[in-house]
Parts: C-alpha cells; structure tokens; sequence
C-alpha cells in the first residue's frame, strides 16, 4: 500500500498568556490509498489541530514545529508557495467540518457555494460550474438536486447541510477526505446516514478519508485503521479490529471501556478518571499517567516513545516494556 | 437577506416615506409652479406672505419658495446620494483592502481613517470648500464624498474581521478558494446589510453637512437653489418673512429623520437580537 499522505514529527505549538501550549506533538501517520484512518481522542487531543495543519489552516498564533514536514503528491505541504498550496486545498485535499450550518455562507444559495469551489479550481464557465454543482448534489444523494440547487442554508436540514458540505469537498475530486468530526452536529439517525455515504462514496471515488471523531463506537464501523490520540500524542495506532480485541495502551482501554455494549448489557460503563490537562502543563513523563490505573513511578519520570506493540500496530506505554505491571481488571 | 428586510414592517414605513420625498423632489420640474431662479415681480412680490398662488410665499428677489424648496431637495438628494455612493465604495474598498492586505498595511490604512476621523468635518471641508473658487455639483460631491468614507470603511472592517472569523470562511479556504474571491463573494454579501445601514444614515448627514457648508456660502454658487443656500439668504430678515427660512428648514429636518429611520429601522430589522431575522 502506498501512502497517499504522510505526516512526519508534526508539532503544533500555541502561545498563550501561560505559556507556550503544545497542542500536538511528535505526531506521525500514513494515510494509505483507499483506506479510513480514524484520529479518535477527546477534547483537546490535538485532533482537530492536526487536521487542520494538514491544509496550513491554522491560527496565525499557531508555530509548527520546524522539523515536521507534511508530505501529499510529493511536495512537502508545510513549504508550499500560496498558490500551490490553494491547489491542493479542494482539489487534492478537501475537508469537511463538524457544523455544516455554520460552516455553509447563510447568504448564498448552496448550489451556487459549490458551483464556486468548481471556479475556484477549473478554468470552466458558469454553466459548467452549475452543472457540476447539481451533479455532485446528486452524487451525495441530494434529492430534486436542481431545485435545492437555489435554496438557503437555512431552508435545509442538518444532514441535507452536511451533504452540501460534502458535495462541496468533493466538487472538484479531490484524492483525500478531511472530516472533522462529520456528524457531531447531526441527529444521530442522520448520523448514520452521513457515516454510510461517506463509506460508499470512499469505494466508488477511491478516495482516502482521515475521520476525526471522539467516538469510538462510531468510527469503529467505518475505519480500517484508528489512531488514538491523547496529550497531542498518537498513543497507538492499529487496525481497527486489533484496537476492539486488544487495546495495548491503557487510554485505549479507557474508551473502549466507556462504550456501551450491545452484546454485554451487564457490564457497567467505566468512566477515566480526571480530565486532560491543559496543553501548557502536560505532565513530566507519560502524559497519561496521572489518570492511569496502571501507573508506577516510570511513568512519571520517563517518557515513553511511540515502539512496536505487534504486527502493524504501535503504542507509546512502558507496560508494552513490562507487561508484568498490568494490573488485572 | 432582501426578502427580511421588505418584510419588516417599520423598514416598509421608513422606505415608503423615504420614496416620497425622493419622489417630490425628482419630480420638482412638473410640480413647480414657476421657474425657481426667475425674479417674478420685484416690486409687488418681493417677500410676500403665503398667498393661493405662492403657498409658501416669496422670498428678497421675489422667487417663488416653494418652487425653490422642490429644487432645493433635489439638489441636496443628488448631491447626498451621489456623495454616499463614494464614500460608501471608497470605505468598503479601503476596510476590504485592509483586511486582504494585512499586517502593516492594514496597521497603516487604520491609522490614517483614525486621523482623519480625529479632525473635525466641518473644519477639513472648511479648508477644502476656501480652496475652491467655484464649487459646482461634481466638485461639492467630491469634496462630500471624499470626507466621509472613514467611518464606513472602519464599519467595514470591523465586519469583515467578524466575518472573517466565521466557520464559512475557514471552509471556503479549505477547499482552495482564493483571499480575493472569498472576500468578494462570501464576506462581501454577508456585509451587506451594515454597509446599507451606514449608507442611508449617510444620506442624512451628507445632507445636513451640506446645509451646513451652504449655510456658510461654502456651498453650490447662487443662484442654484439649495436648503442651506435658502435658510442663509432667509436668515437676515427672517422677523419680517419667516417663511423663507422657515420652508427649507422643516423640508431639512423631515429628510434627515426620513432617511435616519430609515438607517434605524435596517439595523433594527438586521440585528438578529432584536428577531427581526429569521435565523
């Protein structure tokens, strides 16, 4: 498999009143062709900032690392001239965000913000923009495409919103998919809905999607691959099935935890204990060892880096170490 | 976006009202019973009371008023009207070139609008009005125009800094659209209701200014029929003939409530607060 993205050692640093706060850092991934890597974590993981480095839309306020690099079609994104780097926004990567609401201009009719990425992208008319606008609308399954072709943001529901969305990202075909927690917004039967086109237009488009979602539940459906981040960290990345049989990294576990069971109904749900700290006062060693069942006094001195935790899969704990530590639950 | 703004009921009131006055004063060639500048009748009407064939009476070189009055509003409508188109074009222009310069220029552009806000207007045009040896309707539009862009274009960017901050924008960049056309055609319409709203309270102080400057004699050369020019050349008789002074003025300050109502009833109906919006 060949990657079609590769992030490389991407550090994201905010400089706050507090201090610098490093929202992601160290983080690597390949996003192979025709494949579903979930980015899964909670609030403040630094998943949404990874995203959006990945198309330079990031803060004025935000410092990339000066080692990291970002590498799609060849051509290292980080370095990228503007105008290259307006090609590769929509017609190599394109993105979709969590609000489909707010993220559609209110004043503007739907079908003409698609018609607009099209000129954007390709020396065409109004006409052939137009057209291509109600194609793709009929692509994503929008019904009476050429009528809603002239309706308002506001005149549509959440989910016929987060279709345009897609509609929009997928004007000008491009070969990778950004979703940015999709269906957060949306009800949850609709959730389903979005979750399933996003499936069936991956296959028939080819495309490769990276799905940013706090949900472990949700994404485990939909992607081959997870990578779970936590305190701007990848702390294990595995095939999607691997993550569900067997999670290496004890935060992995907490959220598998936390998700209700339909097949194991007596089970209590297990909550993590604490929340993330704030990104200007990660603490020494593991990031994850204040809120670790499994801690000893490694864990807060040391940090462990991300090593081989099985075929294909990786994680950054020092129990892949000393096994012996587990504690049994 | 329109369709809200036609279906509020007080923007309807301030429209229609602001459409009559417009009306009356465009229409002054077929409504004037006499030509405004012709001097009737130098002995027997020179300032004569209202009568049935002078409503409003006549004035020191026996003029009808009210065939003055309707030129006058034409005039000091043209010359607002055409002098907010400027200043209107020139302060968004310079608020969106400010934000899609950035940085220093942006810096720069500010600090220069709050300068020029910081000199009082009647002052600078004062200077500017003595400057000139005849003022003709271009030159007094120019002058208007160009002295009073500085408040919209900071209106203007401070919208855009708003709008730029919104969710929309941040997309439309990440699917590759360019600074320029995302200035232009998503932050452009989504402004448009502030800038409608600076443009019709514009209307009515361009007017007053301008009244003001012809009060002075700075304004339009005599003997061009204008509000101000009346009330000035009124004003030294005005216990004898208050009707000459009298006239222009209630026709200026019912314009500038027509046209401020208007301005107040478009921001009333745009602010979402005030649920005049559906969302």
């Amino acid at each position: 498999m060949t990657a079609v993205l590769s992030v490389r050692d991407l550090g994201v640093t905010f400089d706050t009143p507090r201090g610098p706060a490093r929202a992601v850092d160290g983080v690597s991934f390949d996003l192979h062709a025709g494949e579903t890597l979930a980015l899964v974590g909670e609030s403040g993981c630094g998943k949404t900032v990874t995203a959006l480095s990945i198309l330079r839309l990031l803060p004025d306020a935000a410092r990339v690392a000066p080692g990291a690099s970002i590498t799609y079609a060849g051509a290292d994104i980080l370095k990228l001239e503007a105008e290259p780097l307006r090609q590769v926004r929509g017609a190599g990567i394109a993105m979709v965000f969590q609000e489909p609401m707010t993220s559609l201009n209110p004043v503007l009719s739907v079908g003409w913000q698609i018609a607009e990425t099209v000129l954007a992208h390709k020396s065409v008319g109004r006409a052939t923009a137009d057209a291509r606008a109600i194609e793709v609308m009929k692509l994503v399954g929008i019904a009476d495409a050429e009528d809603r072709y002239r309706a308002y943001p506001h005149q549509l529901s959440g989910g016929l919103c987060q279709r345009v969305m897609i509609a929009m990202a997928l004007a000008c075909e491009p070969k990778v998919l950004i979703a940015d927690e999709p269906t957060t917004a949306l009800d949850v039967t609709i959730q389903a809905q979005i979750l399933e086109l996003l499936v069936d237009l991956k296959r028939r488009l080819g495309l490769s999607v990276l799905l940013i979602s706090h949900d472990l539940a949700l994404v485990s459906g939909v992607a081959d691959r997870i990578a779970v981040m936590y305190g701007g960290h990848i702390v294990e990345e595995a095939a999607t099935a691997d993550v569900f049989a067997k999670p290496v990294h004890p935060y992995t576990e907490g959220l598998l935890g936390a998700v209700p069971r339909i097949d194991r109904p007596e089970l209590r749900l297990a909550a993590i204990p604490g929340n993330v700290p704030p990104a200007t006062e990660w603490p020494a060693g593991c990031r994850f060892h204040p809120r670790c069942a499994h801690a000893w006094d490694r864990c807060s001195t040391g940090e462990p880096g991300l090593v081989a935790a099985g075929a294909n899969r990786t994680a950054r704990c020092w129990l892949i170490e000393e096994p012996g530590r587990r504690k049994s639950s | 976006m329109i369709a809200d703004l036609v279906g509020s009921r007080s923007v309807r009131r301030a429209l229609g009202a602001a459409g009559i006055v417009a009306t009356l004063a465009f229409s002054a060639p077929w409504l004037s019973p006499y030509d405004p500048n012709e001097h009737l009748d130098a002995v027997e009407l020179r300032i004569a009371g209202p009568s049935w064939h002078h409503p409003l009476g006549t004035d020191l070189f026996s003029r009808d008023v009210l065939s003055r009055v309707l030129y006058g509003t034409r005039v000091s409508l043209t010359v607002a009207a055409l002098s907010v188109l400027v200043s209107v074009t020139l302060g968004t222009a310079v608020g969106m070139a400010a934000w899609l310069a950035g940085g220093a220029v942006d810096t720069v552009l500010m600090r220069l609008v709050d300068g020029a806000l910081a000199i009082p207007r009647i002052l600078l045009l004062l200077v500017i009005a003595a400057l000139w040896n005849h003022i003709n309707l271009a030159a007094l539009v120019a002058i208007l125009g160009l002295t009073s862009w500085f408040g919209t274009s900071r209106v203007v960017r401070a919208e855009v800094l708003s709008a730029r901050a919104r969710e929309y924008v941040a997309a439309a960049r990440s699917l590759g659209l360019s600074r320029v056309r995302i200035a232009t055609q998503h932050v452009l319409p989504n402004i448009a209701g502030p800038i409608l709203v600076a443009a019709s309270l514009g209307v009515g102080q361009i007017i007053l200014v301008e009244a003001g400057l012809s009060f002075l004699g700075l304004g339009l050369a005599p003997p061009t029929a204008s509000l101000g020019a009346m009330i000035q050349e009124g004003q030294s008789f005005v216990y004898q003939a208050p009707w000459v002074v009298v006239a222009p003025g209630v026709v200026i300050v019912l314009t500038v409530l027509v046209f401020s109502a208007l301005g107040e009833s478009l921001r009333e109906a745009l602010d979402p607060r005030s649920g005049g919006r559906p969302a």
